[in-house]
């Protein structure tokens, strides 16, 4: 993995680039000094650049070969750099290497912050920076929460069951697709379909917009007494209402659910709302 | 009409909207030590923070003609950092002792950690040592939970409620703080939390009783007016003079001097302007004439 990194690096970088990038590997051998390291890990932005990776076909197939795939979709060059910087660094013993990564992520500014929760889930005994990187999510600089929130693995093989409830909640908060939290479907519990009802009983007593795809989280766990709500937007005027309270549906494994979901189907106008919900009756019981 | 602004992140707001303020008839703001958007990694961070809430940011709403007091604490967010929170809790009794405090807050839950629920506790029961009143923060996510989560504290803790102001509540949540004899403050925001027009339907509904509104204005999109725009606004619904005053002057003032910091006497009258006074040898002004009122 860190070859294809290494790579996808090398193709994106200046000739000034790639020699700067080489002396940074080096500073990567033992005897590592932290400050150095450091100041190589931010100096990428402006040696290898901000653009984006841009993957071409063959590259987005050869990552999708890797274990676990690998999605580079918003991956920079700079950031891709840092994540080879990191790697490289696994060689040191346990401590000096979690201290080293940890004051890394802490003297970083928001972009390098965003490149170490991206590349977090590829290093080595990650989860022991579970508390940097549920703290990353108190965050109010959007691009940094989403770092972390979204396109990630990270949350939702290693955050304790609350700190992943307010991820996936404050996601709602911000406007920020929830579709987008990785392995969702895997974390689903009563807890965050409490929560999300709760809010969106909140929105209603303010006379507010509920986001639409919130059903993802509220139907597949809800009481059964918060079930007739999901059903009443089922039949919402908005078609993403519709579309997203039928997927939500198909994750709740009750095959109570599926009279209300045939029963829209019959007069379901939206075409790929129409498709959800064959999809979800085909997934229930 | 005076009015009181209970609660304002002045630091993070510009001389011009201290002159808005003014202009719009607030006399006097509680600035609640709060977290400033970037997290603090020192305890030594929260000392000149203090002492800047104490100290120049209390001058500079004293050159517009407005009071300024404080209230101090670890916020909720940062209290998940447990070395800073033992830190910041273990100096925060020589702060409390200072002039112009007058409350411990805010205090209170974001994520709803236990971390969060131990330094809540341990702030409130500070409170009762030094005798403050305390500013409860009700969490944005999962609030109607998080709102009897915060009364359950307070009662574990055996804290008298009605020296506890529970803050940014929302049609949900003010039945059940009015249940309780703590007072209910609510942040009237551009965006999120409450509205002007929700705000007056409220007040028709439940009253003026142990009500508060504020701006909660800081560094995010807010608006230091909101006070007098919500008074406009409850006027024009029909909302009885002396009600909207007891809301925006007298409840705070009520609430507050339980400090004992508070000078209900002094605070009647409006502060004089010197703009020619120097904090530290520091003016707010750039260049421009000082304003003396004569
Ligand atoms: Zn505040």
């Amino acid at each position: 993995m860190k070859k294809t990194l290494l790579h996808l690096v090398k193709s994106r970088s200046t000739l000034e680039g790639w020699d700067w990038f080489e002396k940074a590997l080096q500073a990567t051998a033992a005897p590592v000094d932290s400050n150095v390291m450091i100041g190589y890990y931010t100096g990428a932005s402006r040696r290898l650049g901000k653009q984006a990776l841009d993957l071409t076909d063959a590259e987005k197939a050869r990552l999708d070969q890797l274990h676990p795939p690998l999605d580079l979709t918003r991956w920079a060059t700079d950031e891709t750099g840092r994540a080879v910087l990191l790697l490289s660094l696994t060689h040191l013993p346990r401590d000096d290497f979690d201290r080293l990564v940890a004051e890394i992520y802490r003297q970083g500014d928001s972009r390098e912050q965003q490149s170490w929760l991206r590349a977090l889930g590829l290093l080595p005994g990650c989860e022991r920076f579970l508390h940097l990187a549920v703290d990353a999510c108190r965050t109010n600089i959007i691009h940094l929460f989403e770092s972390i929130a979204c396109e990630n693995p990270y949350p939702a093989l290693y955050f304790p069951e609350l700190n992943f409830n307010q991820l996936v909640l404050k996601s709602l908060f911000n406007g920020i697709a929830i579709a987008r939290t990785v392995d969702l479907e895997s974390r689903l519990n009563p807890e965050l379909s409490r929560m999300a009802d709760d809010y969106v009983s909140e929105r209603e007593a303010a006379g507010r917009e509920v986001p639409t795809d919130i059903w993802l989280v509220l139907a597949p766990r809800i009481v059964p007494a918060g079930l007739h709500r999901v059903h009443r937007y089922l039949r919402h005027e908005n078609p993403d209402h519709r579309y997203w309270a039928a997927v939500g549906l198909g994750l709740s494994g009750d095959p109570a659910n599926r009279g209300p979901l045939q029963e829209l189907h019959d007069s379901e106008s939206d075409q790929k709302t129409r498709v959800a919900i064959e999809a979800s009756l085909a997934r229930l019981p | 009409m005076k009015m009181f602004d209970p609660h304002i992140h002045m630091t993070s707001r510009t001389t011009t909207d201290y002159a808005a303020m003014a202009e719009g008839g607030i006399t006097a703001v509680v600035e609640p030590a709060f977290w400033l958007g970037q997290p603090r990694t020192t305890a030594g961070a929260f000392i000149d923070y203090f002492n800047s809430l104490l100290g120049w940011e209390r001058f500079r709403a004293s050159q517009f003609g407005i009071r300024h007091f404080c209230t101090l604490s670890i916020n909720p967010k940062e209290s998940n950092n447990q070395r800073l929170a033992e830190e910041v809790v273990e100096l925060l009794p020589r702060f409390l002792q200072k002039d112009g405090v007058v409350a411990v807050g805010e205090v209170g839950f974001d994520d709803q950690t236990d971390a969060e629920e131990k330094w809540f506790a341990r702030q409130v029961e500070l409170a009762g040592e030094y005798d403050l009143p305390v500013l409860v923060h009700t969490p944005h996510r999962d609030k109607k939970k998080g709102t009897i989560r915060s009364i359950a504290v307070i009662r574990d803790v055996g804290f008298p409620e009605e020296k506890v102001l529970i803050d940014h509540n929302t049609e949900e949540t003010l039945p059940i703080v009015l249940e309780t004899a703590c007072w209910a403050a609510h942040s009237i925001y551009p965006n999120t939390k409450m509205d002007e027009g929700r705000m007056a339907a409220l007040v028709k509904k439940y009253g003026c009783e142990r009500i508060l509104i504020n701006s909660a204005a800081d560094w995010g999109i807010s608006d230091p007016l909101k006070v007098p725009k919500t008074v406009q606004v409850m006027r024009a619904e029909g909302i009885a003079e002396e009600d909207i005053e007891k809301i925006v002057w007298q409840n705070p003032v009520d609430f507050f001097a339980q400090s004992g910091n508070l000078d209900v006497a002094d605070i009647d009258i409006r502060p004089s302007i010197d703009q020619t006074l120097m904090h530290d040898g520091n003016s707010v002004l750039r260049g421009q004439t000082p304003v003396v009122d004569s």
